[in-house]
This record gives structure tokens, sequence and C-alpha cells, in this order.
């Protein structure tokens, strides 16, 4: 039987103190939001419909603190060396992890929230309860690859170089992905570049709930993602046992 | 404990938060789309009707008469407004969500002039039937026939162009087999002095048009200039869907226009963007009692960017150009060319109208030219018409649009396929 308490303790204690630097938590959740209000809603240079900038700003809202997050946090963590009194500590290691997933789970699930409620006041957004509660489900549940480049990431870099790689990797990857501008938008190269990007399969997903979506076979993108997160579990795995030597 | 309730919690603020968010409005097919609507003042597609009363079964318009009939149909009292034909936008490009937003402001149908085979294809077989549906009808091009790198070919939509004439036909038939009701060309003549993408040669669109003729299929040519336009109706094109601006109209080319039938979709909204600049304002975001949506608004206030550097008399042209074509009884099609800059689907067919006016148009051929015109100009025999055997798609308006043209803006109820999808506050 597993022993839930040390996993509850750390997600507890990682949420609370990502309560308490609200220097972290409050631009990173406000930045989605900003975001959206000024390309997704007023500056609409697309043309596209409410509904379709909203997931495509819902996408790129939600991949940002999962990188983030855990990249940021785990290069500090790794650098002060607080990472590794943890991993002397008597508590299981994946305790850390699943906390720090926890709490990029809740974040994720606040900026959905407020996203959805902005669109729904200022963007004349309506959809069906099923479309509303499919697309939180699997804007929150597509954050774990984006999560998982964020842990590598973290494992990667020091606290200094990570929030600046991140971007280089969370912008041009959210533009190129068409989650700025529509995909049908941008030119061929870039839809081929599209192919490979997590995001693009993600915001696939995630617009086929509005039926928005390029209309490729929605287990291709499924089937993308699992691989790309078995993927990053095993390098994830590899670059901790060579830090663990 | 406290973490159950904190959990239990959370999930209950997720929970209602999704649950207040807004839905569309429930799809109420309760009332059937059958009933007798009168007493109404008509405008039946060409002028007014003498009949006070419509008679709609499953949809058709079953009769006009001009007493009450006694039958056991559902009546609705039409107060003696004014009831006109659904209006045919006859130059969008559509996709998302823009036969909804045409149908709300009583576009009940759209002439699409070039976009994914696939959306065209997806809404095809709807426009037979009189089922409920709260999207517009939609005809259209499909993918367009250009040069290779030419207009048309930068929206990121794959298409395939034409470089020797003598590929027109295997290009038409591509066209047809993907579902195009008629074939929609992009030509600007060689010398032409501004900007522009390359273009197929006068023989390619010759031979294109030509090639389109053999399958019986209309072809309707994109063009920007007067050169242009002349080479087109030579080649025996059988509608432009633009207009110009470059060059009052010559006599030469109205002759032709006229001898050859050929129609004129003159899109002046979408100019007037370029040229002026002034009539959404106007007519639209000036008028606080008019709701329009946010994406509306956004393209309604997009500039192309090259606005405002044409010289004034262009706009003239523009103006007088539509009024002699008119004069000269060269069928006028309205079309919007939404959601081009300037233009938002549906509401900028109603300011294309009102463009119309400012030409001088009279009001009865600038109603026409949004019904009974089109219909004829693509064939669409059920509609365009408040007659029997069309279409139930009609708009009831608050005022006469004989005396006043804006209460098209407006209207107090729309009806498709004989249901109420819109309706006044």
């Amino acid at each position: 039987m597993l022993n839930s308490t040390p996993y509850l303790k750390e997600s507890h204690y990682d949420l609370l103190s990502l309560w308490r630097t609200p220097a972290f938590f409050l631009p990173a959740m406000l930045f989605p939001l900003v975001f959206y209000v000024f390309f997704g809603i007023v500056f609409n240079f697309s043309a596209a419909q409410g509904e379709y900038m909203l997931v495509s700003y819902a996408c790129f809202g939600m991949m940002g603190p999962a990188l983030f997050n855990y990249a940021t946090a785990v290069a500090s963590d790794r650098t002060q060396g607080w990472l590794t009194l943890k991993r002397i500590s008597p508590m299981p290691l994946s305790a850390y992890l699943v906390a720090k997933f926890f709490s990029s789970f809740v974040f994720a699930a606040c900026i959905a929230l407020l996203l959805f409620v902005t669109a729904a006041l200022f963007a004349d957004v309506q959809l069906w309860l099923w479309q509303w509660s499919i697309l939180f489900i699997v804007l929150l549940l597509g954050t774990l690859p984006f999560a998982l480049i964020g842990l590598l990431m973290g494992l990667c870099l020091s606290d200094k170089a990570a929030p600046a790689v991140v971007n280089l990797v969370y912008l041009p990857m959210a533009f190129l992905s068409g989650l700025w501008v529509p995909i049908q938008f941008l030119p061929d190269t870039v839809r081929y570049i599209a192919y490979g990007l997590p995001s693009y399969h993600y915001s696939q997903l995630a617009h086929a709930v509005i039926g928005t979506n390029q209309g490729h076979n929605l287990w291709l993108h499924g089937l993308y993602l699992v691989a790309f997160c078995g993927v990053l579990i095993a390098v994830i795995y590899w670059r901790y046992q060579r830090l663990s030597r | 404990m406290k973490v159950k309730i904190i959990v239990v919690l959370s999930i209950a603020v997720i929970a209602l938060t999704i649950l207040s968010l807004p839905t569309p409005r429930e799809e109420s097919t309760k009332t059937s789309n059958s009933f007798l609507l009168g007493p109404v003042k008509i405008f039946d597609g060409e002028t007014i009707s003498k009949a006070a009363y419509v008679e709609v079964i499953d949809g058709y318009i079953k009769g006009l008469h001009m007493e009450r009939p006694d039958n056991q149909l559902r009546k609705i009292d039409g107060q003696n407004r004014w009831l006109v034909p659904g209006l045919i936008d006859a130059h969008v490009h559509a996709w998302g969500d823009a036969l909804e937003q045409s149908l709300e402001r009583g576009v009940t149908t759209v002439v699409d002039m070039f976009g994914h085979p696939d959306f065209l294809q997806q809404h095809r077989a709807r426009r037979a039937t009189t089922e409920f549906s709260r999207k517009a009808d939609i005809f259209g091009a499909g993918l367009l026939i250009t040069a290779p790198d030419g207009h048309g070919t930068q929206y990121g939509i794959e298409v395939s162009t034409l470089s020797e004439p003598q590929e027109a036909e295997k290009l038409i038939e591509q066209r047809i087999n993907a579902g195009s009701d008629f074939i929609k060309i992009v030509y600007t003549r060689s010398g032409a002095e501004y900007a522009h993408a390359p273009s197929i040669s006068e023989q390619g669109l010759q031979a294109t048009i030509k090639a389109a003729h053999e399958q019986d299929y209309l072809a309707v040519v994109h063009i920007a200039d007067h050169g242009s336009a002349l080479d087109a109706v030579k080649a025996g094109a059988d509608g432009l869907v633009h207009s110009f601006f470059d060059k009052p109209v010559s006599d030469e080319l109205l002759t032709l226009l006229k001898i050859n039938g050929v129609f004129v979709i003159p899109t002046m909204t979408v100019y007037e963007g370029m040229l002026r600049g002034s009539i959404n304002d106007e007519i639209l975001l000036n008028n606080e009692s008019l709701e329009i949506g946010a994406s509306a608004k956004s393209t309604l206030i997009r500039n192309f960017p090259n606005s405002g550097r044409f010289p004034a008399h262009f706009y003239t042209n523009l103006l007088t150009n539509t009024k002699h074509m008119h004069e000269a009884g060269i069928p006028i099609l309205a079309g919007s060319d939404a959601p081009n800059p300037n233009t938002a689907h549906g509401w900028s067919l109603l300011v294309e109208l009102l463009l119309f006016q400012e030409t001088g148009m009279p009001t009865e051929a600038i109603l026409k030219s949004a019904t009974s015109i089109p219909a004829d100009a693509f064939s669409l025999a059920d509609r365009g018409r408040i007659r029997e055997g069309m279409k139930a798609d009609f708009l009831l308006l608050q005022e006469s649009p004989y005396k006043d043209l804006k209460t098209i803006l407006a209207p107090l109820k729309v009806w498709k396929n004989g249901y109420l999808v819109a309706q006044a506050n």
C-alpha cells in the first residue's frame, strides 16, 4: 500500500510556497489573460471567431505556466541544493514531482477558468456545457507534456538560464503551432514544422472540442502526445541518473 | 479532513463556474415550419405584391393570398409590416461561423467566391432541405483559378494553379469534381500599372472560361481595373465579381456587358474601405441601437495597407460606375466580400445596399440586387423571391424599405426554411 501522506504533504507545501510568492503566480496567471484580451479579443486581426481564439489562447496560456513552474522551480531547487536535500530525506522523489505537477495543475485550472469567464463576458463566446467541460479537461490533461519539457529544462539549466530558455522555446513553439495566428494563415513550411510540435497536437485536440481542428485523426494527435511524453520521461530518467552520480 | 473539504470545495467552484458559462440558445424546433403569415405588405423579389398573406408548408411557400384563407394553419400576425425575401450575399468568403453570422442579419444565402472545398461540401446537403438551421445556405466556387503565386494563393489554402492555357480543361474538371458550383477566375491584364500578384494570361483566361462553358458551368472573374474587366468580358465571362474605380466605365465596356448579359458584383463596401473609409462608422459603428459582435467589429475596423493612398476621384468613379452599369440595364448584384477589411459577414451586405443608394440606384433595384437578381444570376431556383414553391426565407421589417432602406439594418424577424431564427428584442 502506497503511503499517500508524503505526497499530500509535499503537494500542500509546494502549493503553499507558490501562494507565498505572489510575485510569481500573479504575473504567471495574468500573462495569458492579458495576452488573450489583447490579441484574442481587442486586436483580433485574423477575423477568426471568438470560440476559435479562446481555444488557441487557452492552449497558449496553459502551456506557459506548466513550462515555467517546472523549469524555474526545479532549476533553482537544484542549483540551491534544495533538491539534494530532498533526495537524501526519506521522502520519495516521486512526491516531489507529483507535488510540482499538482501545483501546475491547480495553476492551469485557475487560468482556464479565468479565460473561460473572460471569453464569455467580453468575446460573446457561447459553448455547450459538454464543450466547456471537455475543453477544460483536455486543456488540463494536455499540460503534461509541457510540464515534462519544463522538468527536463529544470534538470539541465541553471536557475538564471531557465526562464530565458523557456521563453525561447515557449513563444516560438506557440507561434509555429498557430496559437497566435490561426494555422491556416501561416505559410506551408510552418505547417510542416507544426506537425512536429507537441503544442500543435495539443491545440488540435482542444480545437476538436469545438469542431475547428484541421481534420486530422484525433488518435494521431493523442498518440503523438503520449509518445512525446514517453520519450521525455526516458530522457528525464537518463538525465536524472547522470545527476545522481 | 481539512484536505478533503478543500478538494471538494475546489471541485465545486470549478463545476459552478463551468455551469454558469453561457451556452448557445436552445435550438427550438417545437414550432413547426408550417404557418400562415399576414397581413403583410410584400416585396416579392421583383416588385410590390398584391398579396397580403403567405402560406408556408414544411418550409416552402405554398401560396400567396389577398384575403386570409380559411385553414387550420398556425397564424402569425404580420401587423401589416413589410416582408422581403431572405437576402443573398453574392460575394463572401465563408469559414468558421460565417454562415451563422450572416443568417443573424437576414442573409439567408451566401455565394462563396473562394474557400476551402471541404467547407462547401460540409454544408452542401443542407441547402436543398428545409430542416431547422441557424446557418445561411451556401453556394460556392470552392477553389479559384489563378496563376502560380497569384491572388488567392496567399491565404494558406492549397490551390492548384494555371500556368499554360492547355491546363484549363484539367483544372476545371478538378474544380467540378471537388464540388464547385461555378468557376471563379482571378485575372489582371498584363501591363496593369498597379501592384498586383502574378496573373494568368489573357489566353489562359479565355481557355478557362471556354472550358467552364463546355461543362455548362458559370465562369465569373475577379478583376480590379477597367482594362482587365474589358478582357474578361471579351473572353466570355458570365459575371464580374468586383467593379473597378481606376477609370469611369467606357461605353465600349458598357455595351459589351449589356450584349453578353454579364452581371456585376461591385463589392463597393470593401473598396470604400480603401478609398474613403467612413461608411462603417456612419451606418454601423456610431449607431448604438445595433448590437454588433466583437468579431464583426474587429474586421469592420480593419484597413487595407494601401488605404487612403488613392486620389479622391476614384471614389466618385466607383459610385458612378455602379450607377452607369445599372442604368445601362446590367444586372447589379449585392456582395460584401466579407470578411475582408472594412467588412463583416451579414452587416456588410446591408452596408453595400446603402452604398448602392448613395450611387442613386432606385430602391426597388437595390432590393432586387440582393434577392431575385442574384438568384437568377446563379440559377438558385428555390430562393430570392416570395413566390409559390420558394423556400420560406424572409425578413419582416419595421418600416417600408421603399421609404427608409435603413430599416433592413434591424429586421423584426428573420425566417429561414420557415423557422423563426432571429427576432428583434
